[in-house]
Formats: structure tokens, sequence, C-alpha cells
């Protein structure tokens, strides 16, 4: 038995002899090129990056490895810290009266990093690529849009011809990311647009290249010494985006220094105790988000308007927004308040228990016992609380709410018929491109209808005209009083709870500058743009 | 040996084809539409249409299962709606991850597990057994992501001997995919104690509830054997206790040991995605669990099968090492 003891021991002291001879710092796991930083600036995000090709990216994450190793055309105004669109890879561009041609001129200063050039080809190769694979982000100019109607004019300009008026076309080029088409063409396999090629590395000419990519754990980013605008001293060469799920664990990477920026999607606690720590910075914007709760309006109950106006005015607005939410702004309307077009003038609905019974009095279900469904992600704690404060606030009106858990497929199912969709739906809806659009003609306008973002079946015909118009209409004032116009008919039609647009926390070391949130999914994560201080 | 090796490795065909057939069957009836989450809630339905037609989602349920199992032999896993690449080379990369974990926390518990029970059941009812039995009740009732959470808050955070995160920071020739075998091959002294410590922790973490069912079993069985006849004769010729403990009694207990160490091998691979998830472990727990979130098809196919795959294989291996403790177990039979 001893013989075994010493054993043990003898395997303990060698695998910590080994261990303590690996000698080497875990904050210097590689040399930094930014002063002050003795490694690669860290940034945990909390999903794996599925593809870093810009014609495939969708979700968050995948959308910033766009952001950083690829250019748009057209990139969120961050100087002005707004989101409206302002020239990237474009120089200037006209938009002809009818709204129909867009003639862009691009920069001519710019290089891939491969050192091919970037030229009008690579717009108009950029495109086909788009429409051809039909995924990721191609929605945005499937109806508007052929390659044969997408021309160069010379090797700076190119002209695109829509199908149909479509107000927010540049806005919608932010989601437009350039590819080499040069360096594509040549790793082309069967016709495949270079799909096989950008599996594992990139063709951009983004701030930063792909060093290294670690599928589920680690995408590292290094700096594009051509890049086009230029680097300071103390902005990050090497940064790592370690992904990252499990809650316990970021929290220990910020707060132990071994990270430099974690993600938004952290439970609100912990930004609370992040901010009690002199070492951290918690930043708290107006998120371009909405979370609201749609009703069916083609399925009874809440097919009738006073039945809907009942529970908007008996649900605890307060509860939701300071408790659930921690201090939240309460949504004014459907389009969220930071978002250029954003109709102030919305009545904004208050909990009135009373007022409430007097809708339900004046619907044709008075006297029913009345029951409605909600279904919300089973596996969020939040989720969770407001299935427990709409049982209770619309348990004062005599309506009883069955409680759908349900996952995040359940729901997208759920979506896609008028009969799967439940009475109520927790919906988080972010911008999905930088135009107040987004929010109204892209939830509803009846195309938009079978998806999670209009789970209220809205169909009203004022409002369609209305947002046909808007996107038609070139001169911007007239057009954004159109798009109030259709959120003040929208909102008076009660499709929805309007909550809150949920504050947007990010935390991040106390000696990172240059954060800046504009509201656009995955641009605030533009590395470019941090520095030292 | 040849023969049973063989019929062994014949037996299996039929479970991976249940397996198979059962979660190629579950993953389908799963309610959710995995092609529109993977499109986008914009993709139109044209969109959808296509994707459809191009995984062959738009086939009958048995046709999909037939190309499944006809790909399978070409080494096409189908393609993941994640990652839009073959599940196999996704399965590739990240299995060895999770296989040097579970390797790791099996050889920790392992030496932790058998001397802690040869040691309990020797001082049987004394303070020393009491004590491992104590610690044993607690591998075994400790979920094994809060003992994570607690080593990586404990000597990540607080004593910061350990790094909080990852498989290695210095670069090691992939050869076989296990950092710790190539460093060794390469000769890379760095590389072999940075993989070990950042292996460490996780494999604590992991292997706490194995060791102690090993050592449990290693009790219980040690503690059958004492009385028997031939301990008693041993003994009564003057044998070295050492002697009888380890040649005579460990040999006999071992063989339930050993059907404990297979199982457990099994289900480490299984009970890794926690503690990965805890570490950042670059193995095949976020990939089998994004591919739940997204209800993708063959990646949640492909992941359980190479589970159930080598759960499997480790019992064909501890079916013939049996046969090293016992040699009345005959294989041919």
């Amino acid at each position: 038995m001893k013989k075994i003891i010493k054993l043990m021991l003898v395997c303990v002291s060698t695998s910590l002899l080994l261990v303590g001879c690996g000698g080497e710092d875990k904050n210097s796991d590689k040399g930094s090129s930014t002063p002050g930083l003795n490694r690669p600036f860290v940034y945990v995000a909390q999903q794996v990056v599925g593809s870093i090709d810009p014609a495939k990216v969708i979700d968050e994450t995948e959308i910033i490895a766009a952001v950083n190793l690829y250019d748009p055309l057209f990139y969120p105004d961050v100087e002005n810290e707004k989101m409206d669109p302002v020239e990237h890879l474009a120089k200037s561009y006209e938009v002809s009266e009818d709204g129909l041609v867009y003639t862009i001129n691009l920069r001519d200063d710019v290089k891939f990093h491969s050192n091919n050039p970037f030229t009008a080809d690579d717009v108009l190769f950029t495109m086909e690529r788009m429409l051809s694979i039909g995924q990721g982000n191609s929605w945005l100019w499937n109806n508007v849009l052929t390659i044969d109607n997408v021309k160069k004019l010379d090797d700076y300009t190119v002209e695109f011809k829509l199908n149909n008026a479509y107000a927010p076309f540049i806005s919608s080029l932010t989601q437009f990311f350039i590819v080499d088409s040069k360096l594509l063409k040549e790793n082309e396999e069967n016709g495949d647009f270079g799909q096989k090629y950008l599996d594992s590395k990139d063709a951009g000419s983004g701030p930063y290249m792909l060093a290294k990519w670690d599928r589920e754990a680690q995408l590292d980013y290094k700096a594009f010494d051509g890049y086009w605008g230029g680097w300071k001293d103390n902005q990050f060469k090497d940064v790592q985006m370690k992904i990252i799920t499990e809650e316990a664990t970021v929290k220990t990477l910020l707060i132990s220094g071994q990270a430099d920026m974690v993600h938004q999607w952290l439970n609100f606690s912990n930004y609370s105790e992040f901010e009690k720590n002199d070492k951290l910075v918690v930043q708290k914007d107006p998120s371009a988000k909405l979370q609201h709760i749609p009703m069916n309006m083609q399925k009874a109950p809440t097919d009738d308007i006073n039945v809907r106006k009942a529970i908007a005015q008996a649900f605890d607005y307060k509860a939701a927004t300071k408790d659930i939410l921690s201090d939240s702004v309460q949504a004014v309307g459907p389009v969220p308040i930071i978002v250029t077009g954003h109709n102030n003038q919305v009545e904004v609905i208050d909990q009135d228990v009373e007022k409430a019974k007097e809708y339900l009095a004046a619907s044709k279900y008075s006297g029913d016992s009345l029951k409605v469904e909600f279904m919300f992600l089973g596996d969020n704690p939040e989720s969770r609380q407001y299935g427990q404060l709409l049982k209770d606030s619309l348990s004062k009106i005599g309506i009883d709410v069955k409680l759908l858990p349900s996952t995040w497929p359940q729901m997208t199912e759920a979506a896609t018929t008028v009969e799967k969709t439940p009475n109520l739906m927790l919906i988080s809806d972010t911008l999905k491109y930088p135009h107040v659009d987004s929010h109204t003609y892209g939830i509803y306008h009846p195309s938009a209808q079978g998806s999670f973002r209009s789970t209220s079946w809205y169909n009203n015909e004022e409002t369609t005209v209305v947002l046909d118009e808007a996107r038609k209409q070139t001169d911007e004032t007239q057009q954004l009083e159109l798009y109030k116009k259709a959120q003040q008919i929208i909102s008076e039609d009660i499709p929805s709870i309007y909550v809150a647009n949920p504050t947007h926390n990010i935390a991040y070391a106390d000696y990172v500058d240059g954060y800046i949130f504009v509201g656009v999914m995955g641009y605030d994560i533009a590395f470019y743009h941090l520095s030292m201080k | 040996m040849g023969r049973f090796i063989g019929k062994r490795l014949f037996g299996i065909i039929p479970t991976l084809f249940g397996l198979i057939l059962l979660i190629f069957l579950l993953s389908r009836i799963m309610p959710g539409d995995s092609v529109r989450l993977a499109l986008g809630p914009e993709a139109t339905p044209e969109q959808i249409v296509a994707m459809e037609e191009k995984l062959g989602l738009n086939n009958p349920i048995p046709i999909q299962f037939i190309n499944y199992i006809r790909g399978l032999f070409t080494g096409d896993m189908g393609m993941s709606l994640r990652t839009g690449r073959n599940v196999l080379l996704d399965i590739k990369e990240t299995f060895p991850a999770t296989f040097e974990l579970s390797l790791i926390s099996m050889i920790i518990s392992v030496a932790v597990g058998v001397p802690l029970g040869i040691l309990s059941a020797i001082k049987n009812n004394n303070w020393a057994d009491h004590l491992i039995r104590i610690f044993s009740l607690s591998g075994i009732a400790l979920p094994r992501f809060w003992l994570a959470i607690l080593l990586q808050l404990v000597f990540s955070y607080w004593l910061g001997v350990f790094p909080v995160i990852g498989r290695g920071t210095i670069e090691v020739a992939n050869i076989t995919g296990l950092r710790i075998i190539d460093s060794l091959i390469t000769g890379n002294i760095a590389g072999l104690s940075d993989s070990l410590l950042h292996i460490l922790l996780p494999a604590l973490s992991l292997s706490m509830a194995t060791a102690a069912q090993i050592m449990r079993m290693t009790r219980t069985n040690m503690l059958d054997q004492v009385n028997k006849d031939y301990v008693l004769a041993a003994e009564s010729y003057g044998l070295p206790e050492n002697l009888v403990y380890k040649r005579y009694m460990l040999k006999n207990a071992f063989i339930s040991v050993l059907t404990t160490i297979g199982m457990q091998f099994g289900s480490l691979i299984g009970n890794a995605f926690l503690v990965e998830t805890v570490f950042g472990w670059p193995g095949m727990a976020q990939y089998a669990i994004q591919g739940i979130m997204y209800k993708d098809y063959n990646a949640i196919t492909g992941v359980t099968l190479i589970i159930g795959f080598f759960f499997v294989i480790i019992n064909v291996i501890v079916d013939l090492l049996y046969g090293l403790f016992d040699p009345r177990i005959k294989l041919e039979s």
C-alpha cells in the first residue's frame, strides 16, 4: 500500500513539475503590438461562429466577424454616434427621381488582404454571389434586385437598378460585405463562388485578417497593415474573440483581467456586479431592440380589438421594465426610440386595471371565461418571469393565461401559420438594418407574415398602402413622415403589448477606449474603433 | 481470441444501426423548422425549398434514412445546417479535445479511485475508511459543473495558478489531435506542461464522480474477498499482506471494477459537455449544444453516433480485458 501511495505522490509531483516548468504567464500567451497590453485584446462572445462567409452570416457573432474582416459599401455613422448609413467603400452616390436607380462611386485606394485592388468588379461579383447562394442577408435584396440589373459603369462606378422602389436600399448596404472576386474566382470549385475557400479563410479588405479559427472556441484576428483607413499605435492589432457560454466563466475572465470586453447577453445582475468594480466600465445604452408581446389578431379572443386593448392596459409595464429588464425604457410603439424616424407621438399605454375591465366589457367576448396562450423561451429566466407577470396581470381582469415555455425552433415553427401561432408570444426583435423600415414594413406589411417577427398576423390595408408609399418616397423628410404615419395607425390597432427597448449593457476594462453603440447588430464590436487609453 | 474479437465487432453493427435509427427519427420528429432557423427569419419560401432540396429533406423519411446510411459508408455524415460543412469534418476537429479530456479524467479516476478503494477496504471502519467514504459520497453527490465552477474560482481566479479557459496557448504540432500525446511525440516540453496546466482543472472536475464510483466498487469487492478461503490460506502460509492484497484479492475484485471503468468511460465523453462549457474547452460540447438549439439534424445524429460508437468500442475492450484478470473466462466461449 505504501508503494501505491508513493507512486501516486511521484505522479502528482511529476505533473506539478511539468506544469511548473510551463512557466508562461497566462496573460502573455501571445505577443501583442499594442503598447500597454502584453497579450492580444480579448473579447468574449456568447455564441459559436457558424460561418465567416459574408454571404451566409446572420447571427451576431458571425456579423461581428464580417464587420472586422470585410468592408461594406456603407457603414453606420459611428463617428457621430448615429446608426444612419454613411459612405465606407462607397465614395458618394446618387438616386434617380423615381428611386429606382442608385449610382454609387467607389473608393479607389482600397486593397484586399491578398493585395488585389478593390474595383467595381468586386461589387458585381459580391452581389451575384449573394443572390446565387441565397443565404444570410440575401433576403434584403432578393425581391428588389436581379444580377442583370447591377452594372459596372467604370472601374469605380456601379449602378443598381431596382425592380421596385426600396427606401432602405442604402441602409441595407451596411450588410453588404465586399469579397475579393479575383481571389475567390481563383479558388472556385464547381461554380461554388468560393464557398469552400471561405469555409476557413477570409477574402476581405477589412481592418483585420483571419489569423486562426478554432471553430468552437476562438477566432483570432490580426491587423491588416495595408488597411486603407490606416492604423494608430494604440489600436489593438491582435484580437481574440473567445466563445464562452457559461456566465460564471465569462465573469471570472473579465474580473481576473484575462478578458478585456464581454458580450451584451449576460444576466442583468452581472452588469450590476461589474459596476461595483472600479477597474471595469459598464456602458448602458437604449438598444435598437423591441421587446414586445405580439397578439394574434386572427385568433380568438385576441381577434377583438377590445380584448387586445384590455390585455395591453392590464399589463404591468413598470414591473417589466424596472424589475425584469433592469431599468429599461418603455417602448413607444413598434420602432425603438433611438431609430431615426421613430414616432414619439404614439400613445404609451400604462397599467390601468379599471380601464382594462371596461374594454373587456365592451368586447364581443364580454361575459365569457377567457383563456389565452402565451409562448416564450422556456430556458430564459427573464422570459419565465414575463410568464408569471403576464399571468398575474391578466388574472386581475379575469383572463387565464396558459404558459407555453418553448424552444426557439418551436417558436419559429409556431410563427409559420395563423393556426399554430398562440395568442401571445414574447419576442425580442433587433433592428435588421439601420432604417425605420425594419420595424414597420419588416413586421407589419403582409409580405412579412410567416416569420417570428410577425406573429400578430397584422393586416390593415391602410397601413399597407402607407408603407408601400413610404418605400417609394425618395424625399427623406416625406419618407419619414409616412413611416411615422404608419406607426400611428399600427399602434392604434394594438397588435402588440409594446413593452420595452431593453437597455444594451456591455462591460469592458477601464483602459479600453472608443466603444460606441449605435444600435446596429455587431457594429459595436468593430475592434478597429477600440484602442488603449 | 481473434474469433472473439471478430464476433464482438460484428455485434456492434446492429447496436449502432439501432442507435442511428433511433436518433435519426427522434431528431426529425423534434418540433421546429430547422431550415428556417438556419436561413434566418427573413428567408423566402423559395430559399427554404431550395435548401430542403439541397439537404434532401424533401424526401420521405425512409429515403432520407437510406441516403444517410449510404453516406456513412463514404464518410459523409450529412451537411451541418449551422456550419454548412460535412458533419464528419466538424467532429474530426472537435472530438480529439473531448477524447483527451475524458482519457485524462479516466486516468485520474483510476489512479485515485483504485488505491483509495483498496485503502478503504483494508482500513475498514476506521477513520481513514470513513474519510474516504465521505470523499466518495461527495464525489458522487456534487454536480460536475458546480465543482468545475468552484475549482475555477479558487485555482484560477483567487489563487491564479491555473488558466480559466482553453486547451493550451503554446503551439503544438497536430499529429493525433491529442495535445499531450503530440507534445510528447515532438518533445515539446513547454507544450506538454502548458497542456497539462490547462487540462488539470477540467479533468479533475470531470473525474471526481467517476473516481468515487470506482473507489466504492473497489472497496466493496475487496471486502467481499477478505473472508474468502483462498485469502485465509494465503495468510496462513505467511505470504506478505501486500502480496495477498495486490496479487490475489485485487485481481479477483477487479472484474467488477473493470466493468465500472468501461461504463464510466463511455459516459465521461457525454458528461464532458458540462465541464467543457465551464472551461471553454474546444470539444464537442459547443458543437452539440448549438446543434440541438438549431435543430441541426445531422450534427445531432453525428455527435450521438460518435459517442455511442465509443461506448460500444470501450465495452468490447473491457470484454477483452476480462480474460487478463480471470483466465476462467474463456473468450472463445
